[in-house]
């Protein structure tokens, strides 16, 4: 399996505070990566760096297996972007938006966009600002689309979107990255996204890398555990990565179930969902 | 690729923009043409650069469009080129259309609308292309609402120095310059421009390097 990005010690400061501090990680062909992270975690920042959009203070970015500096052009002929808020001119129609883009390509494909309007329910003439903020998303994603780039990122694409919209953006990331060759990597911080499409997960926090894992490894190393608090013994509260005391009970997430199981009689393990692992790192 | 650029500026300086820059286009064509002459036309070509990079300005800067635009296959270079590309065919387009409505007015015996002499084009291609050349940097860096202020202090400006530097001069000394800069006024202007923009690509080059978005 190949690696179509990697990055390494990415460093980045802003105004004094650190914003990006050693993050690396590999995204595999054929995964789709979720890009997890509360609010300011430095989702955005990684993503903006990953495409030379900010300039990190150490570090460096394969894409392809190839550095963006020297080979901008032909690496980003290969990438598909979709921004949260589109970046689209409000005052043109898909068609004109259309016009701008594709001529950036060289592998653009109009009858591959033409089938993605089809399939949104978008009209050529329609003007951007006439559209609502998950059309505007499903522009964005026809315009990602349409050229058979191999890589997508997505900078929180189903923020802000209804869970129909949600469902329908992520068949079509799973129907991409079905292809041969092709891989996703989406920040979220809805991670209710991620617990049916993704293959790996990477959570970013305060600028550091917490987690990144193959999904479902992640999920079977972690669970919740549940018990009467007189079970908590010194020992036992280090076995927990987050830890919720209430009345007589507890409630918190462990990444050893082994040993909790061993060391803890009479408590209730269930399977986490992944925004349950995320808080439980984020408030760490 | 540079054409869908130069599209993309002329369609958002355009977009629901049509009526009133028309009207601007009458107006000075009309009132500043009747009562000041050829300075009419060095008026608007000058208008027009200017209502270009300013609407173009606030409404990419309102979209972010430079975002999306940056992480496509698209050079900063290409970027900042076709900026210059449609000043330049903004003005080469108000020169034509100008030219047409005074041989019009000149068939049906109107002299309402002088003629554009050579000189006055080359004049009016320097002041063009200096214009462009300052403001474009500034509108890729700064504000809009700063930009319109030191736009402002930069005519007045420009103004004052011209006053000032004509108070110093002898007549004497004007005569032999206006003499020497007519003789050689075709080549100084396009050599000028050329520098003009070319200095003020770099500028915006590095400027654009070095921005964060």
């Amino acid at each position: 399996m190949e690696y179509l990005l990697e990055v390494d010690g990415l460093n980045k400061t802003f105004k004094g505070k650190k914003a990006l501090d050693n993050v690396s990680f590999r995204i595999f062909e054929g995964c789709i990566t979720g890009f997890i992270g509360v609010n300011g975690a430095g989702k955005t920042t990684t993503i903006k760096s990953i495409l030379g959009l900010n300039f990190p203070d150490s570090g460096e970015i394969k894409i392809f297996g190839k550095c963006l500096k020297d080979n901008e052009k032909e690496i980003k002929d290969r990438i598909g972007i979709v921004f949260d808020n589109g970046y689209l001119y409000e005052d043109l129609s898909i068609e004109e938006m259309k016009k701008i883009i594709a001529p950036a390509y060289s592998r653009w494909d109009e009858n591959v966009f033409r089938s993605y309007l089809e399939r949104f329910n978008l009209e050529k003439k329609q003007k951007i600002k006439t559209l609502s903020k998950g059309m505007k998303m499903k522009c964005a994603l026809a315009l990602a689309l349409s050229h058979h780039a191999d890589l997508l990122i997505m900078d929180e694409p189903t923020s802000g979107l209804d869970p129909k919209i949600r469902k329908q953006l992520l068949e079509i990331i799973k129907e991409f990255v079905s292809e041969d060759g092709k891989s996703a990597f989406f920040s979220t911080h809805i991670t209710n996204d991620l617990e049916k499409t993704a293959d790996q997960i990477i959570m970013l926090d305060q600028g550091k890398i917490l987690i990144d894992e193959d999904k479902d490894v992640l999920l079977e190393k972690h669970a919740l555990v549940k018990g009467d608090k007189s079970l908590l013994t010194h020992d036992c509260r280090k076995l927990f990565v987050s830890l919720e005391e209430k009345g007589f009970g507890f409630e918190g997430l462990t990444n050893n179930r082994a040993a909790v199981r061993n060391s803890m009689k009479d408590i209730i393990m269930e399977k986490p969902l992944i925004e349950d692992i995320m808080i439980a790192y984020a408030g760490r | 690729m540079i054409e869908a650029l130069i599209y993309k500026d002329i369609k958002l300086m355009f977009k629901d923009n049509t009526l009133l820059l028309a009207g601007q286009f009458l107006f000075v064509l009309i009132i500043i043409s009747t009562n000041l002459g050829i300075a009419g036309y060095s008026l608007l070509s000058a208008g027009i650069c200017w209502t270009y990079l300013m609407n173009v300005s606030s409404k990419e800067k309102a979209a972010k469009g430079n975002i999306l635009l940056l992480s496509t296959p698209y050079r900063k270079k290409e970027l900042i080129i076709a900026k210059y590309l449609t000043a330049y065919l903004l003005f080469i387009s108000t020169t034509l259309l100008y030219s047409g409505i005074s041989e019009i007015f000149k068939m049906i015996h109107v002299e309402l609308f002088p003629q554009i002499s050579c000189d006055v084009f080359f004049i009016t291609l320097l002041s063009v292309s200096l214009f462009v050349g300052i403001t474009l940097p500034m509108y890729l860096k700064l504000d809009d609402s700063i930009i319109k202020i030191v736009s402002s202090i930069m005519i007045l400006g420009t103004f004052i120095i011209g006053y000032v530097v004509f108070k110093q001069l002898s007549a004497q000394a004007i005569l032999e310059l206006m003499n020497w800069t007519n003789k050689y006024l075709g080549l100084l202007s396009i050599s000028i421009s050329i520098l003009a923009v070319i200095v003020s690509y770099i500028i915006s080059f590095t400027l654009m390097s070095k921005t964060e978005y």
